[in-house]
């Protein structure tokens, strides 16, 4: 399995946000998305799941242009957890997972046995199964997470999409969702492209990092040749340190300043 | 495939057991509304100023049945076939489909809109509606042709608000609810110009608009049944989409729905289900407001339970009320559309305040 995207460029009437990004993610590979507010991360996301239409560009998976599909065909190969999702109506966690199933199911179809096992086994990757009969609508933004991340699987998608599914966890939650896609990339094969605000996490996590800057590729490739401390300076304005931490064998991120330069810009 | 099913099968376990029970709960809600309706429509034949129990209402509908009821001896007066078969029946029945299509419309609409406060009413199909069945009787249209012009303004008025509310081929839901608002009070005020003018005719219109039953028969069951019969599965067919579009727009397309297309074909829908029950009622307010979030607070959100049970609620419903139409100030009767209201109303609330935080509004 094989994401492709090329020369991809999307912008709104009135702003660019996209412009030519290029990259690609093999399965069983962990993507991150990082940068900025406002780099593009979340408008790339949609792109990807055809959600906004690019208005220049190619994204093909296995070299096919997924441009002209049916939102069923997209549903059955991409699986999507958006940013806080926030569920107020009080259907029960199974239902919620069990909505995965519909790009898999025909019109006149009901769910089978085999819908029910796949929700099942969604729901036992990200430790919901304990919830399966309370009400979404009472759970912490943690659960809901997980719930969500359920409902992506219960896709059984070969690209799984995340925007910054940690950002209402609580730090063993951020690790435990981390941890879970990896292995999910590692086990199922499937490719996992993430939006995170945490570069450590991300650095930790993600086999590739792609660096968005004012809606451009700034960098792509392995954490430590991304997360530099020139890129740092470059993109957020921060005087940091990077250096790699053998009790967890990744680089890790220490900011030291803000550098007053960038800060006199905007204040 | 990227995750199998692979769980083994513990056929007694908590979730397993959940999720079957899950599914004969259904039946039985179903099941048990089903039997509340039929009982329903037996005690809206029964009650009237002549009664007739209910054994002998089966044995006139028996043998008016075709081929079944053919070696049925009649031992009864003939007026009691009148009373129930031209009568009370036309008009229950019609009670009850313009019931079912209001409820199950406002219960889509609600789903659709993720608003509490949608209706069938909100596009304008009403006001739409009044102005039409106005229209024809003000420039002196026959009676039957009341109808089809209620039906037709009812249908065009959401065109119009749904052509409006279009932006770049996408129908935001907020344009939506504020142009049906606009061009409803639009319509409103052509609806009181057309009063202003009619002189004679005015008691017609304004009677029209109240919403009432009086004028059941046959004919316009005949207008109705086959709207309902179509919309109510079709709506339950769309239970899935619709539980989709409550998790958003932007996470239902994520699921592979169409929300666009889905969109389209609930309004449409909607609006030739609405038209057909105001084209033979006029205006019943509340029903399709209320109904809905009533049968939501016993079944919950799943819309593959909340469809169906809204349209038979709303059947059973409109029955009952339109017997206190009947029944109240006799021998004359009052408009249902005042009923549904002035019961209906506080009935809601009432269970508005003590159950509000189950809504999930």
């Amino acid at each position: 399995m094989e994401l492709r995207v090329s020369s991809l460029s999307f912008s709104y009437p009135s702003k660019e946000v996209l412009n030519d990004i290029s990259f690609s993610a093999a399965g069983g590979e962990v993507l991150g998305i990082i940068g900025p507010n406002g780099s593009g991360k979340t408008t790339l996301l949609r792109c990807l799941r055809m959600a906004l239409v690019p208005q220049r560009g190619d994204i093909t998976l296995n070299g096919k242009s997924v441009t002209a599909w049916s939102r069923g065909k997209i549903a059955r190969f991409f699986g999507v957890v958006p940013q806080s999702p926030s569920i107020s109506f009080p259907f029960s966690v199974l239902d919620v997972v069990m909505m995965g199933r519909t790009p898999h199911l025909r019109r006149f179809q009901q769910e089978g046995q085999r819908d029910y096992e796949i929700a099942r086994e969604a729901m036992r990757l990200t430790s919901v199964e304990a919830l399966y009969g309370r009400p979404v609508s009472e759970l912490s933004g943690g659960e809901v997470q997980r719930v969500v991340i359920a409902r992506a699987l219960a896709q059984q998608p070969h690209v799984l999409l995340l925007d910054e599914p940690t950002s209402q966890l609580d730090i063993n939650h951020q690790m435990e969702v981390m941890h879970l896609v990896r292995s999910l990339a590692r086990k199922k094969g499937i490719i996992v492209i993430i939006i995170s605000h945490d570069l450590n996490l991300s650095m930790r996590y993600c086999d590739k990092l792609l660096l968005l800057s004012e809606g451009r590729v700034y960098e792509h490739g392995p954490p430590e040749a991304v997360v530099t401390e020139a890129s740092l300076e470059k993109v957020y304005g921060v005087a940091a340190t990077v250096a790699y931490n053998a009790a967890i064998r990744s680089h890790q991120v220490t900011i030291r300043d803000v550098i007053s330069s960038y800060l006199e810009g905007t204040e | 495939m990227v995750i199998s099913g692979t769980v083994p099968v513990n056929a007694m376990d908590a979730i397993s057991s959940y999720y079957h029970s899950k599914r004969l709960r259904r039946v039985a809600v179903l099941g048990g509304l089903s039997a509340l309706l039929f009982f329903t429509v037996i005690l809206g034949i029964m009650i009237g100023p002549v009664q007739v129990g209910p054994g002998l209402i089966m044995k006139i509908i028996y043998s008016r049945l075709p081929f079944l009821g053919n070696d049925v001896v009649q031992t009864w007066p003939q007026y009691y076939t009148s009373i129930v078969i031209d009568v009370r029946l036309p008009r229950v029945v019609l009670a009850m489909l313009v019931g079912m299509g209001l409820a199950v419309s406002g219960c889509a609409m609600q789903g659709l809109f993720r608003n509490p406060m949608a209706s069938p009413y909100v596009c304008g199909i009403s006001s739409g509606g009044a102005f039409g069945a106005a229209l024809a009787v003000n420039i002196g249209l026959s009676y039957y042709f009341v109808p089809f012009g209620a039906f037709f303004f009812a249908a065009l008025t959401v065109f119009v608000v749904y052509m409006i509310a279009r932006v770049n081929g996408k129908v935001p839901i907020t344009t939506l609810l504020l142009s049906g608002i606009a061009i409803s009070s639009f319509f409103s005020a052509l609806v009181s110009l057309m009063l202003y003018v009619s002189n004679e005719r005015l008691e017609r219109i304004v009677f029209w608009m109240m919403g009432g039953l009086w004028s059941a028969g046959w004919d316009k069951v005949a207008i109705t049944l086959p709207f309902i019969v179509i919309s109510v599965p079709v709506f339950t067919y769309l239970a899935r989409d619709l539980n989709a579009l409550l998790m958003g727009e932007e996470s239902a397309a994520d699921l592979g729905i169409e929300v666009e297309a889905t969109k389209r074909f609930i309004l449409a829908l909607t609006a030739l289900t609405v038209g057909a029950c105001v084209a033979v009622s006029g205006v019943i307010g509340f029903v399709g407001l209320i109904i809905p979030h009533v049968t939501r607070l016993f079944v919950g959100p799943d819309h593959k339970v909340l469809i169906p049970a809204s349209a038979l609620v709303g059947g059973i419903f409109l029955i009952v009320t339109d017997l206190f139409a009947r029944m109240v100030i006799r021998p004359s009767e009052l408009p249902v559309g005042i009923i549904t209201s002035l019961f209906g109303v506080p009935f809601f609330l009432s269970l508005l305040r003590r159950r509000r935080t189950e809504m999930g509004w």
